[in-house]
């Protein structure tokens, strides 16, 4: 005989594990991202959470304003660049261009390719510093240049690497440069003295750092004066992406950004304030030349 | 205070529901609470996260015990010895014993950390590649040589896992396109749902599916709970202690944290209870006691970096790291000390919160007794399906997901005699080790 009392505290659990799955996935589905009125969509193909979904959040939607349809996020860049290709949906945002332009392993092209018609301008620079522990014995720009097998963690990832490698090889030959996959794992090893010194954009109060890509950052020294690699004074360069709108109204998005007050104070709260490169101020056709250029440059390098 | 409170039942509910539900792990779960998140003060962040960490930990392994649901990878213990343990009529004793190991270990690694302060730079020493690819060395060959397959086959597994864990591009690797055959959906990797369903759950099914029979399963008790916790306390002193002991310390292991304690903690138990002779292939309490106790011991200590050194080393810790930059402050070490006494506070009480609820939990679960298990089997299967489905979706790969799940499905049924256990820790612990080896190369 059934019986009633279980099969309905059965039916009841599983409907409410089955509800809870539905819910947490679909409320998951924009989990962060409240959804606009508006036609022109954001994009992320990078965690949720991670330095280019906060600056949607607090620099591209606020500055959308009623133009913000939704965020739409999708996993890998791979897959994004699937969907671009065929939506016909206004998409903005931003792109690691640098690193997604690199060829495989065998010379194919990039899955994650950006077209240079998509771009709109360069979004900000990425500079990057030399920093050591506050407080730590011996350590500074003369150990870090004459410092024999000083230990330098870099990001390991793709064309970062090969440009890191560059700048601090060429200004301490002996130096040994440790490959870390994310910040998460170099910013400890700085702390746990795995490695001397980091070349990154993170800089953290626990850290002190001396020197920087980024010749306007003039309360470091730049790197060029120390070493004598062509890339020492170049920060790498996000860009902003458009697809199915008019060139003239990406632009003016990108020109509002440039000049709002929202960009500068989302780099103030990272704890890295930088000024925008002065490159943002070239004509659009001067940018991508200039983009094309660099990249060859460190294309060269890897 | 009303801020906390509500911090505190948000978290709280929210590891209930994550540990059920397998792919909304800890980080997912903050995303679901992200705007929420954004209107809070920061102390009322940092409760939420350590409550729904630490109860997470609770309701993941029952679900693997009952449901042979992986809430998450760290429940691979609990699916393997507590569901063997729940199909042999032990149920109530793997939900009891693993939960009082579990409040066992949360209370160790407070009085740990706490008596420890004045030597946290030796913690920060486990910061380190090296000790990291021992660590992960020992671990592989451990799984290899106790998983009771022949050591060649376990071996196998474990690089079918490494393999398909290397399926995608790896820009980290010089832009190294491996196995994706030129298919989009593969370039970011193979997600662990699929695989973990297809080649540990499934085996796990099929064998089950073969034996047939019904549940058996009694709930839990407040006497039972005092029996299980006089037993463990006497009989179980020295996996306790070395668990948390494990727990604790590689919990500091920078991106793998309490997803590597649990599995450091689990190999050690099953060698040394291998080597003398008393595994039970039944369902082995001790070492489903280890899995538990080191899981919520490293859940504690995965905070410290961040709140020491203000040093976020796990995705979730970094999670609630940018949110705090999201709300414009620059997080500072002085700021994340001050909230020191509030984690704690926060974690005790989870902890506690844990321990009991999931007890009431588990009851409810008693509907399932007397259902046969085919039928059992069945349903369970068929919710995995829509979790990897749905978990997947939120970033439209929900397709791409049930396609993987489909080619790899046929190999799980296949290889339902063995134990694939090495195959999912080659498989989870591929990314770590061999960016470890990787990186060693550079510092010689």
């Amino acid at each position: 005989m059934i019986n009633m009392k279980k099969m309905i505290s059965m039916i009841t659990l599983v409907f409410t594990i089955l509800t809870m799955t539905f819910t947490s996935s679909f409320a998951d589905d924009q989990p962060s991202w409240e959804k606009g009125t508006g036609d022109v969509n954001v994009l992320l193909y990078y965690r949720p959470g991670g330095a280019y979904d906060r600056m949607n959040q607090s620099v591209l939607i606020p500055l959308l304003g009623d133009s913000y349809g939704e965020v739409k996020a999708i996993r890998g860049c791979a897959k994004m660049i699937d969907y671009l290709k065929n939506t016909d949906e206004k998409v903005f945002g931003i792109w690691d261009w640098f690193s997604t332009n690199v060829p495989t392993e065998d010379g194919k092209q990039n899955p994650c390719h950006m077209e240079m018609k998509n771009i709109v301008s360069i979004a900000y620079s990425f500079p990057y510093h030399a920093c050591h522990v506050k407080g730590a014995e011996g350590r500074g720009l003369d150990d870090f240049i004459n410092g024999k097998g000083i230990r330098v963690g870099i990001n390991g990832n793709g064309i970062y690497k090969g440009q890191a490698a560059d700048v601090i090889l060429k200004a301490n030959p002996t130096a040994k440069i440790i490959p870390y996959s994310s910040s998460r794992k170099y910013l400890p090893a700085l702390q746990s003295g795995e490695v001397d010194y980091l070349y990154a954009g993170q800089n953290r109060d626990w850290m002190t750092c001396f020197a920087s890509t980024d010749v306007n950052e003039t309360q470091y020294t730049n790197f060029a004066e120390f070493s004598s690699s062509d890339i020492a004074d170049k920060n790498t360069y996000p860009v902003f992406v458009a697809f199915n709108m008019s060139m003239k109204e990406a632009t003016a998005l990108a020109k509002k950004i440039h000049t709002s007050k929202e960009l500068p104070a989302y780099f103030e709260v990272n704890g890295d304030p930088r000024p925008l490169p002065k490159e943002v101020n070239y004509s659009r056709s001067k940018q991508l030349k200039f983009l094309k250029n660099w990249h060859q440059g460190l294309l060269d390098l890897m | 205070m009303y801020e906390l409170i509500l911090a505190f039942i948000t978290g709280s509910s929210l590891g209930v529901i994550s540990g059920i539900i397998p792919g909304l792990n800890v980080f997912v779960s903050i995303l679901l609470v992200f705007p929420l998140l954004l209107t809070w003060d920061p102390t009322s962040i940092m409760f939420m996260y350590i409550s729904l960490a630490s109860v997470h930990q609770y309701f993941g392994s029952v679900s693997a015990t009952v449901f042979a649901i992986p809430g998450s990878n760290t429940s691979l213990p609990a699916l393997q010895e507590g569901h063997s343990m729940f199909q042999n009529g032990r149920g109530s004793e793997a939900i009891m014993t693993a939960a009082i190991g579990s409040f066992i270990a949360s209370m160790f690694a407070i009085v740990l950390i706490h008596f420890s302060l004045p030597l946290l730079d030796i913690f920060y020493q486990m910061f380190n590649t090296h000790i990291q690819v021992f660590l992960l060395s020992i671990a592989c060959i451990t799984i290899i040589i106790f998983s009771g397959n022949r050591i060649w086959i376990s071996f196998l597994f474990w690089l079918v896992g490494n393999l398909l864990a290397m399926v995608g591009y790896h820009d980290f690797y010089g832009g190294w396109d491996f196995a994706t055959f030129g298919i989009n959906a593969l370039y970011s990797g193979i997600d662990l749902l699929p695989v973990m369903i297809s080649l540990f759950v499934v085996p796990v099914f099929a064998k089950a599916w073969n034996n047939g029979g019904k549940i058996e399963f009694d709930g839990v008790t407040m006497s039972g709970y005092i029996s299980a916790a006089r037993t463990m306390l006497t009989k179980m002193r020295a996996t306790l202690a070395r668990s948390s002991v494990i727990g604790a310390l590689a919990g500091f292991v920078p991106g793998v944290s309490w997803g590597l304690s649990t599995k450091l903690a689990y190999i050690t138990e099953l060698m040394l209870r291998k080597k003398k002779g008393i595994y039970n292939e039944k369902g082995d309490v001790n070492c489903l006691v280890a899995a538990e106790t080191s899981n919520n011991a490293g859940v504690y200590t995965s905070m410290v970096p961040m709140i020491f050194a203000g040093i976020p080393i796990t995705a979730s810790t970094a999670l609630v790291y940018n949110i705090l930059l999201f709300q414009g402050m620059v997080p500072t070490v002085a700021f994340f000390q001050s909230l020191y006494e509030i984690v704690l506070i926060g974690f005790a009480l989870s902890s506690i919160l844990g321990l009991f609820i999931a007890g009431k939990y588990v009851n409810f679960l008693k509907v399932f007794s007397g259902l046969n298990l085919k039928v059992f089997y069945s349903g369970i299967f068929v919710l995995l399906l829509i979790i990897c489905y749905t978990t997947a979706q939120k970033t439209f790969a929900g397709w791409d997901n049930m396609v993987i799940l489909a080619c790899l499905l046929p190999f799980g049924y296949l290889i339902r005699r063995f134990n694939t256990m090495p195959l999912i820790y080659g498989f989870v612990l591929h990314d770590i080790f061999l960016e470890g080896v990787y990186r060693l190369q550079s510092f010689y």
